[in-house]
């Protein structure tokens, strides 16, 4: 009976903590759950394609890009993005062809972050 | 909601079903309850208590396990759900044929069996040892069907798991106290983010993937019983590798492998007492400390599975010749059938040879299963067996003559022959484990030259194991070795195990002995714990054996006694808490981790197979799991390692994956570029983006706070 107590007792003990540790493990891996990160990339990494996505995981929800040749802005927007959502920007234009470089440009608040391609 | 309730109830299942059946079905066929002839007439006894079979059946499920997949690679059977799921299926119908055989032939050898059996006279050793082997082969332990073996289970033996009300409520204290730290512990860590961890999940990823035992590229390094355990569960119950699912198997195992160590303590002392404490020493203090919680959160999957199979194969090695701890000269006739318990020095649990041979043939299958999962663990394990043998021939020099012959027809029984043939033939013609090599064999054989294997100081393993057990474990050694039971095998395995990882970690040159020594000294908490309970118990406890015969014993107040203990369990306490409490600082790096998971998901589904990325493991976090979006080969990403590791004048090592992320522009890096044919550099924005951002040739691609990837175009 007492071996019997001690077995299920460590059963219960293990079921219990595995549940925690799965419940923690899911929290963990949840990109929103309790973080602030946000990004900025490319929909196509190689190839001339200016398109890009803002991904985000933050309490901030008003995100504003810009889209620079050669350092000179030809186009920027605001665009609004639920945590948890993310927003693709259609940036490609006729305009960056045959020039060096674009960049992208994303900001929220005090917070910026920037890709580009040299073409 | 509800998809996570079937997934956990799936999971469970899942570890009932992999981890339990096999095992208990494999003991079922051998120590179902038998009917004993006792002095006192007939009674049931269990060979193994419910504890001992709920803590051995997982070790063994793990090894059935293997050898089921070792078949299956060698038939070429691809490795699916339903082909686990019919495995385990036909392992449990052959253990139950197996056993039905048996019984029909018991039934049928009990009618035939009118006449006794003639006994041995004992007047000639030859002639004895001859009947011995006779009947050896007669009595077939293997194949011993229920209420057939005539042997007598001492009267006492229950005794050593009935515990007091105060015991029991001890037991459960401590059980909950070790839990609750390590679960307490593991909240912060549970997360994918180890290093080795990553590593070795790769592998399991590829077994469930790939349907097949992984060939690990020709790498000593891992082995396959590091693996199959993950790759089957995730296959069986769908369980998601980024998920808490191989650290909870890891921390199930840990905590079975304290349990294995609780029972053969309780086993080889017969002291209640001293495995409780044991259970304190080894399971509540220092639960978080390497190689407990750490361990397991860390992903040091062959320590920890090796710290359960070997104490395992230690307890199937004692109850084997547990028979053997009686008066040499009251040894009672080889035969089975008699009636020893009256020759007994201690009269307490002593199994019938009979069941030594099943016992035997355990530890063998357990000792295979190890070889399978961990060879730190199985070179340790074999310098420990390579001491405890000339060992207890030494100590039982005078009467060795009779224990060898009280010892042979078990270890030559066709049981433990069989297990052992059938271990070999999987072993070199089955399924050979990569480590099997002469490269192998020169890593970890020589004489040590870097200085993290020329050993540790006394000062060094104290850190390791804690102060309080450090002390008391030697202690402990002192007075075990003053009150040496020199027929108990248990005593010199104990001793054994201490002093040998004490050379081992200490003296690695004098066995030719080349691994890190650390790796080594996280061994030695278990002896030690060990042996700290047993100098408690034996300091404290006025009934415990007298040293040199009685001559010299420790009679002190009681009052000094109770305030001495207080206050070792005090320090004690506070110290192993203490190591606990310190671990819990480090936080978990979520958001980080998760960036890095995100980026590599997004570089897995834009890079080509041509695409060849290179990633840094210095500011990256959880950079290891990165090659588990991939699944392209264990070395995909190309990973720029450790700095210190590219200034090691013993290793020296390639240094483009340096060269690369550190001065992309240079010469040497160009070189590089152009050799491995990297154009993904994924870095740490804070420490590695501007080197990139100056080049013309490099495009930044994905920016987040912690991960940035470039990538090269061609000029």
């Amino acid at each position: 009976m007492q071996q019997r107590n001690i077995i299920i007792f460590t059963i219960i003990l293990f079921l219990a903590s595995s549940i925690w540790l799965f419940n923690v493990g899911n929290k963990f891996n949840d990109p929103d759950y309790q973080k602030d990160w946000w990004a900025v990339y490319f929909v196509e990494p190689k190839n001339d394609s200016s398109d890009f996505i803002i991904e985000n995981h933050s309490d901030k929800k008003y995100f504003h890009w810009e889209v620079m040749i050669n350092k000179k802005k030809i186009n920027e927007g605001d665009v609004k993005i639920e945590k948890g959502a993310s927003s693709q920007v259609q940036a490609s234009s006729p305009e960056s062809r045959g020039f060096e470089k674009i960049t992208i440009q994303a900001d929220s608040g005090d917070e910026k972050k920037e890709i580009y391609k040299n073409l | 909601m509800l998809d996570l309730i079937s997934s956990q109830i799936l999971f469970y299942a899942s570890i009932v079903f992999i981890l339990f059946l096999p095992g208990y079905f494999l003991l079922r066929t051998f120590f179902a309850s038998r009917t004993r002839t006792t002095k006192a007439g007939h009674t049931n006894v269990e060979i193994l208590e419910p504890l001992e079979k709920f803590i051995v059946i997982p070790g063994l499920s793990i090894i059935v396990l293997d050898f089921i997949l070792f078949l299956y690679s060698k038939l070429s059977i691809s490795i699916t759900q339903t082909s686990i799921i019919l495995g385990i299926g036909v392992f449990i119908f052959a253990c139950w044929g197996i056993r039905k055989l048996l019984s029909l032939r018991a039934e049928h050898q009990q009618v035939q069996a009118s006449t006794p059996e003639p006994r041995v006279s004992g007047k000639n050793k030859f002639s004895q040892l001859l009947a011995c082997l006779k009947i050896s082969s007669q009595n077939k332990a293997m194949t011993e069907p229920q209420g057939s073996i005539e042997t007598i289970e001492p009267a006492n033996m229950n005794n050593l798991f009935s515990f007091s009300k105060n015991q029991f409520i001890l037991i459960l204290l401590l059980l909950f106290s070790t839990v609750f730290i390590k679960t307490a512990y593991l909240s912060g860590t549970v997360a994918p983010t180890a290093t080795d961890m990553g590593h070795h999940m790769y592998w399991a990823k590829w077994l469930a993937e790939n349907h097949q035992l992984p060939g690990y590229e020709g790498m000593p390094d891992f082995i396959i019983g590091e693996h199959i355990i993950f790759g089957v569960l995730s296959l069986v119950s769908g369980a998601d590798f980024f998920s808490a699912f191989p650290v909870i198997i890891l921390y199930l195992i840990n905590i079975l492998s304290i349990l294995t160590v609780f029972i053969l303590v309780l086993r080889v002392f017969k002291n209640r007492a001293v495995a409780i404490l044991t259970l304190f020493f080894l399971g509540m203090l220092y639960a978080v400390s390497s190689p407990q919680a750490k361990f397991v959160s860390g992903g040091v999957i062959g320590n920890v599975i090796g710290n359960y199979l070997m104490p395992l194969a230690f307890y199937f090695y004692y109850r084997a010749f547990e028979f053997l701890n009686s008066k040499s000269s009251q040894y009672p006739p080889l035969p089975l059938g008699e009636d020893v318990s009256s020759n007994l020095e201690t009269g307490e649990g002593v199994p019938a040879p009979a069941h030594s041979k099943i016992f035997l043939s355990l530890a063998v299958f357990v000792t295979f299963g190890l070889f399978y999962t961990h060879h730190l663990t199985s070179f340790i394990f074999l310098f420990i067996l390579l001491f405890f043998v000339p060992l207890f021939i030494l100590v039982n020099l005078k009467n060795i003559r009779e224990i060898f012959e009280r010892a042979w027809p078990i270890i030559f029984s066709p049981a433990v022959i069989g297990t052992f043939a059938l271990g070999i033939v999987f072993f070199f013609f089955i399924f050979t484990p990569t480590y099997v090599n002469p490269e192998a064999v020169d890593t970890a054989v020589g004489t040590a030259v870097k200085s993290t294997r020329v050993g540790l100081t006394l000062e060094n393993i104290k850190v390791t194991v804690g102060e309080p057990r450090f002390v008391l474990g030697l202690i402990g050694l002192l007075l075990l070795i003053l009150a040496y039971n020199k027929t108990n095998a248990g005593y010199s395995l104990v001793a054994s195990w201490l002093i040998m990882l004490f050379i081992m970690s200490m003296k690695p040159r004098w066995l030719f002995v080349d691994i890190p020594s650390a790796r080594i000294g996280n061994y030695l908490s278990y002896p030690l714990a060990i042996l700290s309970a047993y100098a408690l118990y034996f300091i404290f406890n006025s009934d415990t054996p007298k040293l040199f015969g009685g001559k010299i014993s420790f009679r002190v107040s009681r009052t000094l006694f109770a305030g001495a203990l207080l206050l070792f369990v005090i320090f004690s306490t506070a110290s192993g808490l203490d190591d606990s409490a310190g671990a819990f600082k480090k936080q978990t790096e979520g958001a980080q981790t998760v960036q890095t998971f995100f980026a590599s998901k997004y570089l897995a589904e834009k890079a080509s197979s041509s695409d060849m990325l290179l990633k840094d493991h210095n500011y990256i976090t959880a950079d290891s799991w990165i090659k588990l979006f991939f699944m392209r080969e264990y070395k995909y990403p190309l990973s720029r390692g450790y700095f210190k590791r590219y200034e090691d004048p013993l290793n020296p090592r390639e240094m483009c994956t340096l060269w690369m992320i550190g001065s992309p522009a240079s010469g040497n890096s160009e070189k590089c570029f152009a050799e491995t044919g990297v154009n993904f550099v994924m870095v740490n924005p804070r420490y590695d983006s501007a080197q990139f951002q100056k080049l013309d040739n490099f495009d930044q691609i994905y920016a987040s706070n912690e991960i940035a990837i470039f990538v090269r175009t061609t000029d």
